[in-house]
């Protein structure tokens, strides 16, 4: 059993080198994590933390998850993140949270008055074979540019939760080696695959942050200024950033752009 | 003559806590003591720019040469007809200034475009600014930030500065380096001179907050804050806002 997950793992970074497109490599991590027992996973990392400040973790989240659609459809998707009541403690630095335990027991003093909202999705999450599993801390990059923090959540509700710390305990240094794999393919290798810009928005965003007027941008790529216009509107959205500045400094942060 | 000591004095002073300028002093008399009287120092955080905007609006720029020659040539002048700043973010190394001609051919300038640097060419004679020699300092590959630096001889003949520079080559680029370190690793930000609430103001443009947010959070008016905006991008050498908070999160002045 053991060769073969460690099978699993070399298998996985073997292929992630030769793949060509962002939904190859999600899909080959898919694979390697079900191969273990894990069916469902939920990956995001923050580029901007000073964000956090003002915005919800979904907004300044970027997240990708295979998790069941109507899981998904019950939260609404533009809260997946903001009541998930293991966000908190992994932010905090937290390694290893499991999904079993009853939030209260995790609830720090600063969350309590949104106590309910973390109830609700706990229960939304049990409906939805979502008790059992576990988040993991992935990475502190510490770059040039500061911290950029990223975080994994497994789904494994085959396992019953009497039985999960002994799974655990077979598995889980190989499912954080995938989860490494993953982190590096999605935030280092190709970032731009979570984000899906077009070679256009790239452009505009080079030289936006070159210091080039629309006008002038509009020139250089022969295009009108309106639809310079509405390039940078996609690009705000596709980052879910608030304005201009905020798009250009989150795609330099992320490793996007290359002025 | 020993170099040798001089080099780790240096070293050892910049490690100490010192300020931007008296280490740009000591660099500059360690320099004089081999035989630079010279020296220009410049950080380029988007390499792309010197195309687009031309060297001196990207590189950011502090010089210790002959102020009659800095006024001659004109602040936008100043690097934009130094034909080696441009070479040096195309990944050209050391270049010696000796051998313009060369210099423009291999920059592809075409014949009707040399005019400004025959010019140039000529004040730099006029001050004795044509024996030197340009040195590519770093080049971040994650961020595209380079910097190099120029040092100048005034007393050497062409051919003299040549033999020169190829015997002293090694101590100079150390000293080069030893400066280069202290301004990005300590002194960037006196360098480009932010005070906090630029700084300030620059994070909350960074992290998506609205004009009126900012004033808000700020407690200054609308005014004060298009004009810290302003200042910004002036001591960034920004044209824009975006442009400003870009820099500023490259050079890490701001928290991403």
């Amino acid at each position: 059993m053991r060769e073969t997950a460690q099978h699993i793992v070399l298998a996985l970074s073997d292929s992630l080198r030769g793949t060509t497109t962002s939904g190859q490599a999600w899909t080959l991590c898919l694979h390697a994590y079900e191969k273990l027992g894990v069916d469902g996973i939920g990956y995001g990392y923050i580029p901007l933390e000073t964000e956090f400040n003002h915005r919800t973790a979904t907004d300044v989240t970027i997240f990708r998850h295979s998790h069941p659609k109507t899981w998904a459809d019950a939260i609404g998707d533009r809260d997946l993140l903001d009541a998930d009541f293991t966000l908190p403690p992994l932010l905090k630095g937290e390694s290893e949270i499991r999904w079993h335990h009853e939030p209260a027991h995790l609830l720090q003093a600063e969350i309590e008055q949104n106590r309910t909202d973390y109830q609700t999705q706990w229960e939304i999450d049990r409906q939805h074979g979502m008790h059992v599993g576990i988040t993991l801390l992935l990475g502190r990059m510490s770059g040039q540019n500061g911290l950029v923090s990223s975080g994994i959540g497994l789904r494994t509700s085959t396992i019953a939760e009497q039985d999960f710390e002994k799974y655990w305990e077979h598995h889980g240094d190989y499912l954080k080696q995938i989860s490494a794999l993953l982190d590096a393919q999605f935030r280092v290798q190709a970032p731009n695959a979570l984000i899906k810009l077009d070679q256009f928005e790239i452009d505009c965003l080079n030289f936006a942050a070159a210091g080039l007027y629309n006008q002038e941008i509009a020139f250089r790529l022969r295009k009108s200024e309106d639809q310079i216009k509405k390039c940078f509107a996609r690009s705000r959205k596709k980052l879910s950033a608030l304005t201009r500045d905020h798009a250009v400094a989150k795609a330099l942060s992320i490793g996007l752009l290359a002025p | 003559m020993n170099f040798h000591n001089s080099i780790i004095e240096l070293s050892d002073f910049v490690r100490g806590d010192h300020s931007l300028d008296s280490v740009w002093r000591k660099c500059s008399e360690t320099f004089a003591e081999v035989g630079i009287d010279g020296i220009g120092y410049g950080i380029i955080p988007f390499r792309s720019e010197v195309f687009l905007q031309g060297s001196s609006n990207a590189v950011m720029f502090r010089h210790s040469y002959p102020q009659g020659w800095a006024d001659d040539t004109g602040p936008q002048g100043l690097l934009d007809n130094d034909i080696t700043a441009s070479l040096l973010v195309s990944g050209r190394d050391d270049m010696t200034w000796v051998d313009s001609d060369d210099l423009l051919e291999t920059a592809n300038i075409p014949t009707e475009d040399r005019r400004r640097f025959a010019t140039q060419d000529a004040i730099d004679r006029a001050y004795k600014m044509n024996q030197g020699v340009t040195v590519a300092l770093d080049i971040d590959n994650t961020h595209g930030v380079t910097s190099g630096m120029g040092l100048r001889n005034s007393t050497m003949s062409d051919l003299e500065f040549v033999t020169f520079w190829n015997i002293h080559r090694g101590y100079l680029k150390a000293i080069c380096s030893i400066l280069d370190t202290s301004i990005r690793k300590d002194h960037l930000p006196s360098y480009v001179g932010l005070t906090t609430t630029e700084r300030d103001c620059l994070n909350f443009a960074e992290s998506g907050r609205q004009f009126a947010e900012i004033e808000y959070l700020m407690r200054l008016s609308e005014d004060q804050v298009k004009k810290t905006f302003s200042r910004c991008r002036k001591k960034l050498q920004a044209k824009t806002r975006d442009h400003a908070v870009a820099k500023a999160l490259v050079l890490g002045l701001i928290t991403p």
